[in-house]
């Protein structure tokens, strides 16, 4: 039954995508309403999968914890959880102090959000099954997801405290340090595949995953990507019972709700790159490419918190020590090895 | 070659504290869901004074002597003596303030009767202070959920009979 309504919605599109060629101003209102229901499309599953990391973050913990996690609010284990919390937060006053600068305090956790959602336009969720398929989708990758340090600066700054400027420097450096490895595994991983496209690199997949291809390399990216999502064992520029929340610690209500689920889009996102550029995209046999993408990106997502919960912190001065003296190493070493795969494997 | 070899030995830690974690999760939490489990404390556990009733009789055995009233530090203990029609002594009546009572088990050691014991529950709110102050009805056990067993002739105890909570 699923199968018939999108064989129907896809007759649907085609036939407006005709009606539409009749005049190049139709044909611009189809692009620019079939544009807008994708960002909908998107944003809707952004916030979807949110709430669901949120919950599945606070049940996990629990268990690693040896508690239970919640229980009560949604009787099955806690489910509705998140929409009071979200209630919550949408209920609170939305204070904004005398002395920050309002233009920065304001624009910041939108900044920060979008950033995300950004990321959102080149992950293939199935064949042909991406917002654009870009052809320099890894070179955009890697600008969307440095958008974030400007999010994180202009909180900072804009916040006006000491913490939020501490927390914000370490942030902001640690982002910097930590892109330039990772965008070196991405490039390892472009030469292995032969193309900048995302949907081409899932597609160059086909035989063999890239993680089997590229051990050091995944290990390369997989560092980076905790100090990309601002996590444990990279979480200085929130961490919270250092720096009393970093750089979000003058923002409450809605923009703090901002910033909060901005961090989770972010996990999804960026375990969604993970999983398309080393453990094959939506391949996968018997089951609809969808939910192989979806599973692999959960399991990704559920490696990711289960190291949150096992390290402990880094401290900033043997964080960038680490960034630059073991993982830039080690990128240049993988990409080297992958030159001399590439050219006569 | 020695920062190499601290690189794969920090990455086997990793790897170990992953272990550890993983194992943990799988094992069952120790979260007690108290409201919808009632917890049921030891024996011995001290949670307000109450008055043992006598099976044959159906009346406390309680003489209105006034010791444990004059054991009571806080004096919270008022007994109004009465006497029967074979002479036998009864009281009256018979208060305890609970919102003062400190559970300090002075009283129940007094008693030269053991006709006063210390009833395991725990679950004693009242909206209002004046409803803390306890009468004979309410401090007579065995009442609903309560009752009273002896252990060797002696020694009573006070079990909760309630079985599982709603």
């Amino acid at each position: 039954m699923l199968a018939d309504l999108v064989g129907l919605l896809q007759r649907l599109w085609g036939q407006l995508h005709m009606a539409a060629s009749v005049s190049p101003f139709w044909q611009a209102v189809f692009d620019v309403s079939w544009g807008l229901v994708k960002f909908l499309l998107v944003v809707l599953f952004m916030i979807l999968n949110t709430l669901v990391l949120v919950w599945l973050e606070r049940k996990l913990s629990a268990r690693i914890q040896s508690r239970l996690g919640p229980m009560r609010c949604g009787r099955p284990h806690g489910w509705l959880q998140l929409i009071a919390d979200t209630f919550k937060l949408l209920g609170k006053e939305d204070i904004i102090p005398r002395a920050v600068d309002k233009a920065l305090f304001i624009i910041a956790p939108v900044v920060v959000f979008t950033s995300s959602l950004l990321i959102y336009v080149v992950i293939p969720l199935g064949p042909g099954a991406i917002v654009s398929d870009l052809d320099v989708g890894m070179v955009y990758l890697a600008a969307a997801a440095s958008f974030t340090v400007m999010g994180v600066l202009m909180a900072g700054w804009g916040s006006n405290s000491k913490w939020s400027l501490l927390g914000a420097m370490r942030g902001a450096a640690m982002l910097v340090s930590y892109e330039v490895p990772m965008v070196l595994a991405v490039i390892a991983v472009v030469m292995v595949s032969g193309t900048l496209s995302t949907d081409g690199i899932v597609r160059a997949q086909s035989g063999l995953w890239n993680i089997v291809v590229q051990p050091l390399g995944f290990l390369v990216f997989l560092a980076a990507l905790f100090a990309e999502l601002n996590r444990v064992p990279f979480d200085l520029a929130e961490a919270e019972s250092e720096l009393v929340a970093g750089y979000n610690v003058e923002y409450s209500g809605l923009r703090f709700a901002f910033f909060f689920l901005a961090e989770y889009a972010n996990l999804l996102a960026l375990s969604a790159v993970a999983v398309t550029l080393y453990f094959g995209g939506w391949q996968g046999p018997w089951l609809p490419p969808f939910v192989w993408f979806m599973l692999k990106t959960y399991a990704f997502v559920i490696l990711v918190m289960w190291i949150r919960w096992t390290l402990p912190r880094v401290r900033v001065d043997q964080l960038l020590s680490f960034g630059w003296k073991v993982l830039l190493p080690a990128a240049l070493v993988n990409l080297f090895a992958t030159g001399i795969y590439v050219l006569w494997v | 070659m020695r920062s190499l070899i601290a690189i794969v030995k920090g990455l086997w830690s990793v790897l170990t504290g992953l272990w550890v974690t993983f194992v943990n999760a799988l094992r069952p939490p120790v979260t007690f869901q108290y409201p919808e489990k009632y917890y049921v404390p030891l024996e011995g556990f001290r949670g307000h004074p109450a008055l043992v009733v006598d099976p044959s009789s159906g009346e406390p055995k309680c003489t209105a002597c006034q010791v444990c009233a004059k054991a009571c530090p806080l004096g919270i203990i008022e007994i109004e003596a009465g006497q029967r029609e074979d002479k036998k002594r009864y009281p009256v009546e018979w208060r305890l303030d609970l919102g003062r009572c400190m559970v300090c088990n002075l009283c129940v050691e007094a008693c030269p009767f053991g006709a006063l014991v210390m009833s395991p529950d725990y679950e004693l709110a009242e909206y209002r202070p004046e409803d803390l102050v306890w009468d004979l009805e309410r401090l007579k056990l065995p009442r609903e959920g309560f009752e009273a067993s002896r252990l060797d002739g002696t020694v009573l105890t006070v079990t909760f009979a309630g079985g599982d909570r709603k």
